[in-house]
Parts: C-alpha cells; sequence; structure tokens
C-alpha cells in the first residue's frame, strides 16, 4: 500500500472512531497528536472529513439505487425509519396517500376545462381534452376548478373528462400548475411514468420522455412512480425543493429556491443558467425554435455558462458566446452552429 | 501564521474543490495510474504547507503551480519521462481556468455526486453507510442491526467514508482497500 493510501486509511479510522459515540478526551487529544505530525495527515484528515461531511446529501435521496439489490425491502423500510428531514415527509406522504393515487374521489363540481386562452376551440365540458403547444408558443389554460395551467413551448397536456376527477396527462414538454386546494380531491398529474399527487399548491413539471422534473413555488406534492410494482415509492416535496425522477429512481434536492425561480423563468420569457453546461442551455434554447443550435464538439458543450436570456432573442445568446468566450456562430441550411 | 481553522476552511473551501480537476490534469500528465493519489497527496500536503504561512490570493493557480513542480520534480527523480512532457505541463494555465468552473458545484451536482457514490459502493459497505447517513445508527446499533462485530462495521466505514470522499469531491469513487498492514492503527495507540 502506498503512503498516500495508507495515511488515508487512519484518518478514515480517526473519523470512525470519532463519530463512534465513544470519543473522549484522551481520544481527542491523541489524534491531535496525530494531525500535528505531519502537514499530511491534516490533509487527509481534513479532506476525508469534509468530504465525508458533504455525503449527508444522501439523506436527502428518496430513491431506488439502480444497482440490484438483494436486500431491497430491507432498503426501503431503512428509509422509512431515517431521520425527519428525509423521511418525516414521506411518513405524513403515506398517511395522506390513503384513497388516493389510482382510485379517484369524485369532485363534486365536476373537471374539465373553464376557458381556454388563444382561440382554442372550446371543449364539450364533458370531454377529455387535448391542449397542444407549438414550438415557441406559451399559453395558459384555466380549469373549470378554479386552477390554472400554464403550458411553455412544444407541450402536450390532456385533461380528465368532466366528473372523472381533478387529472392532468402531461405527455410533452413543461407546464407550471396553480392549484386550488382542496383538501378531499387531490390533483393529479401524470408525466409518464410518474405521478405528481397535489396538495393544494404551485408547482412545474417538465418531461424529457422519461425523465421528469417537478420544481415546487409553494404547498407540497407527492411524486409517485406508477410503474413500480407492489411497493410504491414515493416523495414528499415542499416549497423551493426540486425532484428528478429518472427511470431507475428520484433524486430530490431540498430548499433549492433559487434554482426553483430560474427553472420557472420561462413563465416571463426567460431562460435562467447557473453555471450550466453549455450544451444543456443550448438544449434548453432549442426547445423554443425549429431552428436549432447545435455544438461542433463535445469540448465545448462542456463550457460552463451562466445568465438570464429572453426565450425569443437566441441572437443575444449567440452574441454572449461569441464575444466573452470567442466561439464562432455560423448559419448553415439545418440551423446555427458553434464551433470553437 | 495562519491558524489551523483558517486553514482547514481555505483547504475544504478552495483547494478541495479543485479536486477533480486537479486529478484530471494529473491523469493528462502522468502515466503511471497508481501514483496519482500519492502525488495528489504531496500536492496538497505542499498546498498547506506553504498556505501555513499566508493564505494564497489566486488559490488555483497556487495549487496548480504546485502540482506542476511536483510532477516535474518527479520527472526528474524517476528519469523516464520523455521531453513532451515538460511541454504539456507549460499548458498548466488551461488547467486552471477550466478549474475555476469546477468550484460552483450546485446542490443538484452534489446530489447526484451522492448518489453515484453510493451506487458504487459494494452491497455491504452500502448498507453500513446507509445506516449511518440515513438512519443515524451508531456504529454499536449498526452492529447489531446487521448481525456482524463492530469491527466489520468499521472495516466497512472505512471503506465508505474514503470512497463517498472521493465521490463527494468528483472523483470515480472507487478506492483501494487499505492492507491488513494499517489495520488498528488509529486504535488504541
Amino acid at each position: 500500500m502506498n503512503r498516500a493510501t495508507m495515511i488515508e486509511d487512519t484518518a478514515a479510522r480517526w473519523i470512525v472512531r470519532q463519530e463512534s459515540g465513544e470519543w473522549s478526551a484522551e481520544d481527542d487529544a491523541a489524534l491531535t497528536a496525530w494531525l500535528d505530525e505531519q502537514m499530511a495527515h491534516k490533509a487527509a484528515f481534513w479532506r476525508l472529513r469534509h468530504g465525508w461531511a458533504a455525503a449527508d446529501r444522501v439523506g436527502a435521496l428518496g430513491f431506488q439505487t439502480a444497482a440490484p439489490r438483494s436486500r431491497a425491502r430491507r432498503g426501503w423500510q431503512a428509509v422509512l425509519r431515517a431521520r425527519p428531514r428525509a423521511i418525516g415527509a414521506i411518513a405524513a406522504a403515506l398517511a395522506v396517500t390513503v384513497g388516493i393515487g389510482t382510485t379517484l374521489v369524485r369532485s363534486p363540481t365536476g373537471f374539465g376545462l373553464g376557458h381556454i386562452a388563444q382561440e382554442k376551440a372550446s371543449p364539450s365540458a364533458s370531454a377529455p381534452v387535448r391542449i397542444q403547444t407549438p414550438v415557441g408558443v406559451r399559453q395558459a389554460i384555466a380549469l373549470r376548478d378554479g386552477s390554472r395551467v400554464e403550458l411553455n413551448t412544444a407541450t402536450v397536456v390532456r385533461t380528465a373528462a368532466r366528473d372523472q376527477g381533478r387529472e392532468v396527462w402531461l405527455d410533452k414538454g413543461e407546464a407550471y400548475f396553480d392549484i386550488v386546494h382542496r383538501p378531499d380531491d387531490p390533483f393529479v398529474v401524470h408525466a409518464g411514468p410518474r405521478t405528481v399527487t397535489v396538495l393544494g399548491t404551485r408547482f412545474t413539471v417538465r418531461r424529457d420522455g422519461d425523465k421528469v422534473t417537478v420544481a415546487v413555488l409553494s404547498g407540497r406534492v407527492r411524486i409517485e412512480d406508477a410503474s413500480a410494482g407492489t411497493g410504491t415509492r414515493s416523495a414528499v416535496i415542499g416549497q423551493g425543493d426540486i425532484a428528478y425522477a429518472q427511470s431507475h429512481g428520484t433524486l430530490v434536492a431540498l430548499a433549492a429556491p433559487a434554482r426553483v425561480e430560474a427553472m420557472t423563468g420561462w413563465r416571463d420569457g426567460v431562460l435562467v443558467f447557473d453555471n450550466q453546461r453549455l450544451g444543456d442551455a443550448v438544449a434548453d434554447f432549442n426547445r423554443y425554435t425549429n431552428r436549432p443550435i447545435r455544438i461542433a464538439d463535445p469540448s465545448t458543450a462542456d463550457i460552463r455558462i451562466g445568465g438570464t436570456f429572453q426565450i425569443d432573442n437566441s441572437a443575444g445568446f449567440l452574441d454572449l458566446l461569441q464575444s466573452a468566450y470567442g466561439l464562432k456562430v455560423r448559419s448553415d441550411a439545418n440551423g446555427i452552429v458553434v464551433e470553437p | 501564521m495562519v491558524d489551523d481553522r483558517q486553514l482547514e476552511r481555505w483547504f475544504c473551501e478552495e483547494v478541495l474543490p479543485l479536486e477533480a480537476s486537479l486529478t484530471r490534469y494529473l491523469r493528462r500528465n502522468w502515466r503511471t495510474a497508481e501514483q496519482i493519489m500519492d502525488i495528489r497527496q504531496d500536492i496538497y500536503e505542499a498546498a498547506l504547507t506553504g498556505g501555513r504561512q499566508e493564505l494564497p490570493a489566486n488559490t488555483p493557480g497556487y495549487v496548480f503551480t504546485i502540482a506542476r513542480n511536483i510532477l516535474i520534480n518527479r520527472a526528474k527523480r524517476e528519469r523516464i519521462v520523455q521531453f513532451e512532457h515538460y511541454a504539456d505541463m507549460e499548458s498548466v494555465d488551461q488547467g486552471v481556468d477550466l478549474s475555476a468552473t469546477d468550484r460552483h458545484l450546485d446542490a443538484r451536482d452534489a446530489l447526484r455526486r451522492a448518489q453515484e457514490g453510493i451506487e458504487r459502493l459494494p452491497p455491504r459497505c452500502r448498507e453500513v453507510v446507509r445506516l449511518r447517513k440515513i438512519e443515524g445508527l451508531s456504529t454499536r446499533e449498526a452492529a447489531a442491526r446487521m448481525g456482524v462485530g463492530i469491527d466489520t462495521i468499521e472495516r466497512q466505514l472505512v471503506l465508505g467514508i474514503r470512497a463517498m470522499a472521493d465521490a463527494m469531491l468528483g472523483g470515480a469513487g472507487k478506492i483501494r482497500r487499505g492492507g491488513a498492514a494499517s489495520t488498528g492503527k488509529a486504535r488504541r495507540q
């Protein structure tokens, strides 16, 4: 074993002992003495302590690991028993879950579209309704129950027929929901394999294939994996939280209000990037245009960028790439190409 | 003199966030992968020793300059490095530019690292890390829960701490197991 590994191993043992719950003043003195022996000891110990503390974030993961797990059941129980931060929410969700989910409670007033903005054909109040926005167009719709839905670019949403409960299917794209709270009649958004049950709130749901992102502006929502077998996996998130659901599990980012705000910038016609890969930023812009921007090579796509840009002014964005990052921008038949 | 508290804070907030790009830089410029960790450790040691006198104004520049000097010294010592390695090292400034972007990890990246890190752990180690980080069990409680000895839990935790720290700092989260040589070193001495 080389020197660095040996020191790291010893440093890790100190951390284990320190966390064991049986730490004495003598131990503390012994640790200090070890640390003072060599700067290399401090480097290893501080590094591990810092990194290990950062790993506390696993507490916020309400996820099912992708790797096959022999004791999946037990793993899940472990999550249920976890600390309040991660788990109180889930326990509460389980309590609330009773009676909702796939069994729908009937709404006394019925549920469907009240009116549709932008001159869409007015649907018969009782039929299921499908609304689609073209690329680059945003549209707000009002639901019969007083809730409001704003559709972002290239989005397809369907609502349940009247008397079928408060349900919306997000087939594609992104939508913002401002939902009237009714304790006995939950509002459910289906996004592919994910079900978002609303507990009275404002939030956005974005769907890219199997990937579903939910950001909450106020209130709480529960996200369930509808494709899960018998054991339902769910996570409840609240104001300022974001859930990223993919086929193998759901990641929850707690208390990220700035990020939530950035993710809802489209409602004001802006895209907000905070240290994002250029490749991802461009993909975001491309959702709004039929003349996509392409990046010529992978290393350019990895450049990090930040800033707020008008959605309909990609020229300003491209100017910045040119002036601030020295990238070349040119047009061709298929769209715009960004080159190093 | 910079006191330990300040030094540790600077190390954690300014130096460690550079770890991912520093490691990439070392991989690019050093061909023996097994030595990367040793070299990185030397760099940290030198950075702390220098930082104790006075914290540098430009930490990335400072760290990568140390990295370059250490690589050159090692190369001279080993007499096996070809000339182009020196030429490559002139490109250190580029490494610094790239590294600056690594420092603003948002919560999303950190969560992704946590998830990837825990998924890469061997099953038993993962269970021990879960019990500690998610359930908050002590070593003794974890041993009782899993029906194994305290030694086993401690051994798995050592691996878990090293792997998760590496993952959170942007590494692959894969660590080489320490041999029996160091076992018990931090135990009662």
